[in-house]
């Protein structure tokens, strides 16, 4: 594509949040921040996940962070793909296709 | 010239390469067209039209290539192209409200809410369920792509035509607003570990 994580301005990271359960998002959270949903969605490199294993070590609020988007993440999977495919559809689809192309 | 001379299989090939390649993934494209239409018609004929385009355009299909990324694009673009004016999407957000977010900082943040994994367990899958619905389509689009079908970023990024660098920030920001939305209903219902 062309266009590199680091090339991305969108990656750049803001500073730190004033709230008191939330880590200084610079240094070293700046850098678990940005590459949590790397490690969540298994894109992170074997280096990033060890930092951020380690890190998470001795970081509470981090912890917590990664855990409960974890948790989402399965749960979405779990309870959103629920939708019966309609009975004929298939059919359907094949029926029209021979109609289209007839030989 | 033959079908065959002209676009490479027969007719009865293609037939093949449909059933195997294809057809497997109705289950995931019904699905995800229903998040985008929120309409079960919808869904169907948003479906059965890019079952038709797939065959249409099978030529262009390398097998062993990844199919269901191929269809996923195909049905993107048929659901921005054909679908989306007449979509019965539930109650959208502000638009300015999405523009406003999309250019303060609390996009970067990491977390907003006092959101627990506890409580998060404890909700029932309409909630999960209805808290995506409630996202703006290109938020709501890449957590289904992400979460539910299981696509790395590269996938996406293919499937949606835009840069990794932007799967990656708009996934960061739909999955803090999904927090959002999660810790507000969990406050509204009072759920435990929230005041």
């Amino acid at each position: 594509m062309g266009v590199s994580f680091t090339d991305n301005q969108n990656e750049k990271q803001k500073t730190a949040s004033d709230k008191s359960d939330v880590p200084e998002e610079n240094g070293e959270h700046g850098e678990c921040l940005r590459i949590l949903n790397l490690v969540l969605d298994d894109e992170a490199s074997d280096h990033q996940k060890a930092y951020f294993k380690e890190h998470i070590k001795n970081c509470m609020p981090y912890y917590e962070i990664y855990n409960l988007s974890k948790t989402i993440k399965t749960l979405i999977k779990n309870k959103c793909n629920d939708k019966q495919v309609p009975t004929g559809l298939v059919d359907s689809i094949k029926h029209k296709i021979s109609e289209n192309y007839k030989q | 010239m033959s079908d065959k001379d002209r676009q490479g299989y027969t007719l009865q090939e293609k037939g093949k390469v449909f059933d195997s390649e294809f057809l497997p993934h109705i289950t995931s494209m019904y699905n995800f067209a229903y998040r985008l239409t929120f309409d079960e018609d919808d869904a169907k004929d948003l479906v059965q039209d890019t079952y038709l385009k797939a065959f249409r355009f099978i030529e262009s299909f390398q097998q062993g290539t990844n199919a269901k990324a191929w269809l996923f694009r195909i049905l993107k673009n048929s659901f921005i192209n054909d679908f989306r004016k007449k979509s019965k999407e539930p109650a959208k957000v502000d638009y300015q409200e999405i523009e406003a977010y999309y250019n303060s900082d609390d996009v970067d943040k990491s977390i907003t809410t006092d959101l627990r994994v506890e409580t998060v367990q404890d909700m029932i899958g309409d909630e999960i369920s209805n808290a995506l619905n409630s996202l703006d389509i290109d938020f709501r689009t890449v957590i289904i792509l992400c979460d539910l079908e299981g696509f790395k970023y590269d996938e996406m990024a293919k499937i949606l035509d835009i840069p990794i660098g932007t799967v990656r920030s708009r996934l960061h920001r739909a999955r803090n607003l999904l927090k959002e939305r999660l810790g507000s209903y969990a406050k509204k219902m009072g759920y435990k570990n929230f005041e």
